[in-house]
This record gives C-alpha cells, sequence and structure tokens, in this order.
C-alpha cells in the first residue's frame, strides 16, 4: 500500500504500511521470496547430496500420528522419513531464525523507544555499513526506522516456511531444505539488523577492539557482583547506566556469561566476560553472582533451582523467558529490592529494564556480604565422600555426550588424587546428564568443578572484545589476495561450546591456520573458548596475534549476532573489490562468494537451532560449514557427489568446465584434526590463481601427510595444471598424480555458476 | 542388560544382541565385508591391533575415518563421506560391501550413521563392535568394559 501523507502547515500526519508488507528496493530480486531463489538452491543440491542422518524414526507432529517411518514406510499424511527429517531441519531453522528475529526486534524497538531514531553511522572507515541488509532488501537503510522494513520481510518469509511444515504441504526434501536455506539466510539477516542497531545506539565498538578481563576469577568477588546470561544486552546497559548514574563503577562488578557477555564489554569495557554457555551451570554453582539477569536464548531451564541453592537472586526480563515466576513489574522497586533482599523473593519476572537495572543492583549492594557467608567452598574430604558413594555402574558415561571416563576419575577420587577429576573439567560441556542418571544421587558434574577450583590457579585471561563489523580500508587491502587465493581462506570459528573434547581444541586449530596466514575470525561462545588457550608465557592467541582482517591476525566480531559482520565481509569483497552491485542481488553475490572468495565456517561445538540456523544460511551464500561430530545431529549435511552437476561456466567465453570445489557445503568431522583438513581443503575455489592454488594446496598437503602420514587421495580434483603444484611438493606429487592417471586441464579465468551471467 | 548409549533417543526396532560367534559367523559368510574404524580404535593400541587383525582374518575392506599415520586400518575417508556413500550403495575402494562394521567411533557417530542406513540401506548388515551397545545396528554387541570387550575381539579372531 502507497503511504498516506496529509500535510498542513505546521502539522503534518504520515501513516505507512499499515496495511501490507510491499518491497520497495532495487535489483533483480529486492526481498526474495521462497520461490525466487529456488532455482539457486537446486543449483546448489546438483552438486551437494542431501545426507540425512535421522535421530528418530518417528513422526508425532499430527494427531495423524505418531508414525512411524522406519525403513521406507509413509507416515499417514503420506510423508517419507527423508522428507520428514528435512522438515524438522527446516522447522529447527526456523526456531533459530525466530530467536534472532524476536531479539532484534526487541532490540530495535527499545532502542526507537529510548535512544531515538538513530543514524547508521559506523563510523568514517565503513560505507557500506549493511551489506546483507542491502543485498536481500535492496536499499540501504539510513536510521534505525528503516531496519523495521528488514524486520516486516524475515516475518513475512519465515511465517511462510513455518506455515509449509503443516501437514500436507511440502512432500520433497529438496523442498524442505531449500526453505531450510531461506530461514537459513533470514536469520543472517535478522543478525545484522539486531547487532547493528545495537553497534549504533550504544556505542559499540566499529571495527576495532579492546582486550578485555576473562575467567570466573576476573572478577572481583570481595564486590557486590551482578551476573548477565543470555543474548540480549539492552537489561546490561541499563544496568550499566544505572552503575554510572549513581556513581557506584568501582563498587559492583558486572560479568557475563555466553553472548550478552561480549556484548556487555562492548558497551562498557569494565564488564567482564566469565565464560561461555558450557560454563554456566559451574559458574552460578560457584555462587559468584549476587543477583543473575537472564536475558534470553540458551540459558538453562533450571538456573533459577541452581541459583537458589547459592543464595543468588534472579531477574528474568523478557517476555520469552519468564521462567514462571512471579510478575512485579507493576510494583514499586523499593518494594521489590525489600522482598528479594530479604529472601522473601528470591526470583521475580520484571519486563521493565530500567527497574530491572535498579532492582539489580540495590539488591546486589544488600545481600553482598551476608551471602559471601554462605557461598560453600570445594572441599576435598566431600569431594571424596561422594566419591566413595560410587556404585561404579556407569550410567553417567553412558549418558555423558563426551564419554567420559568418569567411573576411573571418581575411582582415583576415592584415593585421594582428584587430578583426573579435575581435568574432565576442561572436557566437559556442562549438561549435567550424569548427574540426572546418577543412581547414587552423586553431584557428579559438581565435584568435577570442585576439584577444579581446587587443582586451578585463580587465573584471569585477556580477550579481545567483539569489534563488530570489518572496516571498507581492510576489505580493499585483503579483498584480492583472497580473490586470487594468495591469502589462503578466512576461517570463521564460531558458536556453541559442545565441543567433542578437550575446550582447548579450538586453540590449536586457530593457531595453526595463525601460523599458515590464513584470516581466522571468532564470536560467541567459541571466541570464549579461545580465551582458555594460553601459551607457556600464558599469553592466549588475542594477545598474540594483531586484531586485523589480514593474513594472519584474529579478529573477534562479538556475540552471536555478530556473525553477521563475517559474512558481511564477504559480500563486502563482492562490493568494494569487485564492484558487484549489492542492491536485490542475492544470487550473484552468493555466485561471486561460492567461487571466488575462500572462506569456511568451522562450529567446532554447534549445539543450538540458531547456530544451524547461521551455518545453514552461510551455506546458501556460498560459504562450507565444518561442524563437529555432533553436527549429525542437526539430521542433514550437504556433501560433494562426485557424479553430481560440477559444471561451472567461464563468464567470459561461456565455456563450460568441471571444478569441484568446494567440494562440500555441509560437513560434519569426527576428530579436531579432520576438521582442520576440511578447513583448508574447503577454501579452495575454482577462481584461484596457480599461485593462490599452490599455497592453499601447499597447507592442505601439508597438513594431511602430517595427520594422515600420506598425500591426500583427492589431489587430482584439485591440481589444475603443474603450475598449481607447490615447488616443494612438485616431485612427489607429480609421481602420485602420474600413478592415478591425472590429466591436466586449463583453469578457469570468470568461473560463475550462473549459465545466464556467461557471455560466450 | 543392553542398554543404548543415549535413553532419550526412541527406536523403533533395535539391535540384535550378538557376541563373537555370531558376528564370526556373520562375516565368514558374508562376499564385501567392510571395516570402518573410528578415532577410539586408531588410539587403543590393543584395539586398533586387533581390529588389524581382524581385517585380515576376514579379507575385509577397511576405511580409517580417523587421523592414522598408519596404513594397515585401510584407506582414509571422513566417516560422513563415506556414509554419504553406503547411504545410496555407490562402490567404497571399488566394491559395494553386504555387511559394515562399525568400531571406534564416537558412540553418538556410530549410532546416527547406522540409523541412517538402517533406513537408506535395509539391505546392508550393519554390526556395532563397540564396548557399547548400539541400538540403531542390526547387530552389537552388548555393553562391557573395556577388558572384556578386547577380550571379545580376541574370540571374534579364533578359528
Amino acid at each position: 500500500m502507497a503511504r498516506f501523507k496529509l500535510d498542513f502547515e505546521g502539522i503534518k500526519i504520515e501513516i505507512g504500511s499499515v496495511e501490507s508488507f510491499e518491497p520497495e528496493g532495487e535489483g533483480p530480486h529486492p526481498c526474495p521470496s521462497l520461490s525466487d531463489l529456488k532455482d539457486w538452491d537446486r543449483r546448489l543440491f546438483s552438486r551437494y547430496r542431501i545426507a540425512a542422518f535421522p535421530v528418530c524414526d518417528m513422526c508425532c507432529l499430527c494427531t495423524f500420528g505418531r508414525c512411524n517411518l522406519a525403513e521406507g514406510r509413509r507416515g499417514a499424511c503420506g510423508i517419507d522419513l527423508r522428507a520428514n527429517v528435512a522438515r524438522m531441519t527446516t522447522i529447527k531453522t526456523c526456531i533459530g531464525a525466530a530467536c534472532h528475529t524476536s531479539h532484534a526486534r526487541h532490540l530495535i524497538e527499545y532502542i526507537l523507544e529510548n535512544v531515538g531514531d538513530v543514524e547508521i553511522d559506523l563510523g568514517p572507515e565503513i560505507d557500506v555499513k549493511m551489506p546483507i541488509f542491502e543485498t536481500l532488501l535492496g536499499f540501504e537503510p539510513e536510521t534505525i526506522s528503516d531496519l523495521e522494513k528488514g524486520l516486516e520481510y524475515i516475518e513475512r518469509e519465515l511465517t511462510k516456511i513455518l506455515a509449509s511444515a503443516h501437514m500436507g504441504q511440502e512432500s520433497d526434501p529438496h523442498d524442505y531444505e531449500s526453505k531450510a536455506l531461506h530461514a537459513g539466510m533470514l536469520d543472517n539477516l535478522a543478525l545484522e539488523l539486531a547487532d547493528v542497531a545495537q553497534i549504533v545506539a550504544f556505542d559499540m565498538p566499529k571495527g576495532e577492539s579492546p582486550l578485555v578481563e576473562f575467567g570466573p576469577f576476573a572478577a572481583d568477588d570481595s564486590k557486590p557482583c551482578i551476573l548477565l546470561i543470555g543474548h540480549n544486552v539492552a537489561p546490561g546497559t541499563e544496568v550499566l547506566d544505572y552503575l554510572e548514574e549513581r556513581g557506584l563503577d568501582e563498587e559492583v562488578e558486572v560479568l557475563g556469561i555466553c553472548c550478552t557477555a561480549w556484548d556487555a564489554s562492548r558497551v562498557e569495557k569494565r564488564a567482564k566476560v566469565i565464560g561461555p554457555l558450557s560454563r554456566q551451570l559451574h559458574y552460578v554453582r560457584m555462587g559468584i553472582a549476587d543477583v543473575i539477569i537472564l536475558d534470553e536464548q540458551c540459558v538453562r531451564a533450571d538456573i533459577v533451582e541452581e541459583a537458589k541453592e547459592v543464595g543468588s537472586r534472579v531477574i528474568t526480563t523478557r517476555d520469552v523467558l519468564m521462567g514462571g515466576l512471579r510478575d512485579v513489574t507493576d510494583e514499586p522497586a523499593d518494594k521489590i529490592v525489600e522482598k528479594m533482599a530479604s529472601g522473601e523473593w528470591m526470583a521475580v519476572y520484571i519486563e521493565d529494564l530500567e527497574k530491572a537495572a535498579k532492582v539489580a543492583v540495590e539488591v546486589a549492594l544488600r545481600v553482598h556480604e551476608e551471602r559471601k557467608k554462605e557461598v560453600p567452598r570445594p572441599d576435598p574430604d566431600e569431594i571424596k565422600g561422594h566419591a566413595e558413594r560410587c556404585l561404579e555402574c556407569g550410567d553417567c558415561e553412558r549418558v555423558c555426550p563426551n564419554d567420559l571416563p568418569i567411573v576411573e576419575a571418581m575411582r582415583k577420587a576415592r584415593e585421594g588424587d582428584l587430578e583426573d577429576l579435575a581435568e574432565l573439567f576442561y572436557r566437559c560441556v556442562g549438561c549435567a546428564r550424569c548427574e540426572s542418571e546418577c543412581p547414587a544421587r552423586i553431584p557428579v558434574m559438581r565435584i568435577i568443578e570442585d576439584a577444579w577450583r581446587l587443582n586451578v590457579r585463580r587465573e584471569r585471561y585477556k580477550v579481545r572484545t567483539g569489534r563488530g563489523p570489518i572496516k571498507d580500508v581492510e576489505i580493499r587491502q585483503v579483498g584480492g589476495p583472497i580473490v586470487m587465493g594468495d591469502i589462503p581462506g578466512v576461517v570463521a570459528f564460531v558458536a556453541c561450546p559442545n565441543y567433542p573434547d578437550d575446550i582447548r581444541e579450538i586453540g590449536r586449530m586457530v593457531e595453526e591456520l595463525l601460523e599458515r596466514n590464513y584470516i581466522v575470525l571468532t564470536s560467541g561462545c567459541t571466541a570464549m573458548a579461545l580465551g582458555y588457550y594460553t601459551d607457556e608465557e600464558g599469553r592466549t592467541l588475542y594477545e598474540k596475534y594483531e586484531d586485523r582482517f589480514d593474513a594472519g591476525c584474529l579478529v573477534n566480531t562479538g556475540s552471536c549476532i555478530s556473525n553477521a559482520h563475517i559474512l558481511g565481509a564477504c559480500i563486502k569483497i563482492a562490493a568494494i573489490f569487485a564492484k558487484k552491485p549489492l542492491k536485490g542481488n542475492f544470487k550473484e553475490i552468493a555466485d561471486y562468494i561460492i567461487n571466488r572468495i575462500g572462506a569456511c565456517g568451522v562450529l567446532w561445538g554447534a549445539m543450538s537451532q540458531k547456530a544451524l540456523a547461521i551455518s545453514t544460511g552461510f551455506t546458501r551464500w556460498g560459504i562450507p560449514i565444518v561442524y563437529g561430530p555432533a553436527g549429525l545431529n542437526y539430521q542433514t549435511l550437504y556433501i560433494g557427489d562426485l557424479d553430481g552437476d560440477w559444471t561451472v561456466y567461464d563468464a567470459r567465453t561461456g565455456e563450460k568446465r568441471e571444478e569441484h570445489c568446494p567440494i562440500h557445503l555441509k560437513y560434519a568431522a569426527e576428530d579436531w584434526r579432520e576438521a582442520l583438513v576440511q578447513a583448508v581443503k574447503l577454501c579452495i575455489r575454482p577462481n584461484d590463481t596457480p599461485q593462490g592454488r599452490q599455497t592453499k594446496l601447499q597447507n592442505y598437503v601439508e597438513l594431511y601427510k602430517k595427520f594422515y602420514n600420506e598425500l591426500p587421495p583427492d589431489l587430482p580434483l584439485y591440481v589444475r595444471d603443474e603450475n598449481d603444484i607447490p615447488l616443494t611438493l612438485k616431485d612427489e606429487i607429480m609421481e602420485y598424480l602420474e600413478e592415478v592417471g591425472w590429466e591436466p586441464r586449463e583453469p578457469i579465468s570468470e568461473p560463475t555458476l550462473l549459465e545466464e551471467n556467461a557471455r560466450g | 542388560m543392553p542398554l543404548p548409549k543415549d535413553p532419550t533417543l526412541i527406536y523403533t526396532s533395535k539391535a540384535e544382541v550378538a557376541r563373537a560367534p555370531v558376528i564370526r559367523s556373520l562375516l565368514s559368510r558374508a562376499d564385501e565385508p567392510l571395516f570402518v574404524v573410528g578415532p577410539r580404535a586408531v588410539e587403543d593400541d590393543e584395539w586398533r591391533d586387533r581390529v588389524a587383525q581382524l581385517i585380515r582374518r576376514f579379507r575385509a575392506g577397511a576405511v580409517c575415518t580417523a587421523p592414522y599415520g598408519g596404513d594397515d586400518l585401510g584407506r582414509k575417508m571422513g566417516m560422513v563421506e563415506l556414509a554419504t556413500l553406503l547411504q545410496r550403495d555407490a562402490p567404497v575402494l571399488g566394491s559395494n560391501p553386504d555387511v559394515v562394521v562399525l568400531t571406534g567411533s564416537r558412540t553418538d557417530v556410530t549410532d546416527r550413521v547406522l540409523q541412517s542406513l538402517r533406513h537408506a540401506r535395509p539391505d546392508l548388515v550393519k554390526i556395532s563392535l563397540n564396548p557399547e551397545y548400539c541400538p540403531s545396528a542390526d547387530y552389537s554387541l552388548p555393553t562391557m568394559d573395556m577388558d572384556d570387550f578386547l577380550r571379545e575381539l580376541e574370540e571374534l579372531l579364533k578359528a
């Protein structure tokens, strides 16, 4: 509907967008719908096979069921297992995208109400401010209120996708996966809306960031402590503002777990990041917090009960996570403070964030001294006592997602040796299923954490807080080397901490790539996991490597919504280096990325639906993803099919060639070394110059030989002619290629998957 | 009692608990058995050594899905790459296996891969040779401790 406008002298009334959403942008596909990009998705699926790994044989979504779909059966509605698995992937991706969209909507409405319709200005070094928005919406937003167009677009499309998951809608797995890709792409837009809005409204870093303290012992527990858990920084900003207004900045510690920690530290360097999601239960049980403020996403459902155990007060603040608590939003703040300080109300829901902040600070100040006396300290005799009750039934190991050797550690603890138990802390994902399962009711996870606390020094680490976007000047400097392949790749280590083994393995992977001149980006809980990896002098990788978007540098973009800037950097290379028009031009940009930008995402501990949505969106833009083994539980992967259609057109001549890269789009590795080798391989692109391909192959071959002690068997796919072979490995590789009957082929000069873009 | 690794999963059918004599018989009768050797087997000397002997003993094809410097556990390939080939009955190492034995992968990975094959390849005989019972296989050892498991592998090697 066109805007309705009455303009009298001195009075202006404007009503817009009251009836329905209408795309206003420019370009071939502004606000692309499901069907607009279906041909792109089909193109991807013609080379990447959808490999299904079902978790459950049943469908329980309607009262026809539950239906057994095992071994070729169909459900009462006619659906088969492959389609149903893809349907579940679509639903899960929608959940993730809805989370980020709801988060973005809350932030944008909160900002419009409390800060105003701020101009979107990311500083003098960033002209391409919202590359995802521009590519999808077809215009450049100027102020925060323009972002609402993006929200409207996402909400319209997400509703349609969810509708497709109803019984009697889609039946083909490819159509469902296409919808998952669409939901993922929408999720990526939501990330950008939320992060850019908060950067401009709360004056967060714009392309550079300071080092901040990290770890549970970064907190000064002699002071009252407020712990923020979740992802939405709005309540945190209110706390920081209240402290500043009252001159209490130095009196109260503000700590964070999960992404809200990064964002609070982006608002105010003084806010401390104490740990990733996997440490949530551990650190709440440590009793650090006098008051815990929960916002949204990835908060454990038992956190209120656990907090109560150690006397921490809890305030929930968002209507998506009310925690079953008493709604005291309309009660006077002084009354709430009184009741919470006395312990009559241990946990409440306060939707008014200003009031929640005031209550949190005042309660923390009141209860701190008393609580300090109550917080239990680890006791070796108590741990030994618990270990003596162990029946050695092994149920804890059976339910442990990481097969941790708990029984053996218990045996040793019984003898007074707590070292094994303490070491399990680094491999524990914090799920506490061991405790739920234990027939002897041993608090297994708690004693692992207590043993660690007794063994560990009170270490503090330095991490670099989120810097948000990549600057245009950085893109200008590295765009060419990335597209030519001289910089071997951009690898992003992102997402949750559901790691299959030691949390420090992330550090090993990242350091190897930094030493090999890759640009490494990180965000979210994985950026925190990097903080545990130190050298002999106790320095973290953030201290050792520069914070620039350049070869051999490490960049932390921030929280999980800051993943937008990782994808944004790839889009900006197309816009700034290759001068591709962004507006409404998704297919051409994705085609550019998949053929020319050697980027790859590693989600080693991906766990949440949001991580699925982010990564699925990335794949549609042409960025391959490597999950850890838990990625198989997302149920569908996109694995390269050598019998598929690997045709790449030369845009200049129209000639057709076959190029098998990137060979996979969604992969899951069992072991960190496999993940590392895959990440390096998935940075190979058809556009690589011979010199660039040499650099990439040198890394691939060296790492493969290091871990597998032989040449990679798929080398013939990546060596186009002799000029691609790294000089130091030439004899060895040539001998192998001759042995397997390799034939040289000409490199392609302007690769594209879009036949319509091939001139010829 | 054989307990699944993950009690939260719903299975419509469960693997038959099998001990060494049954598994030996299945492998002896197979035309193209394939061993899939994962990281846990590679990292445990005794486990790895017995698996290498089993591969020779049953003249089986083998794929090693873990980083490994040796060459006695078959061709190296990622588990999901292999699973994708098996799901569509594409040749692996030049042949189409009729029996597949998973040993040494993480329990969740073993479970996911075998469950996918249960649907995609009901014709393929799927065996889990691990110290934990795996319900998604057709035949699985019961849950047992490591010493018993190694003894079971020894038993399997007997003529």
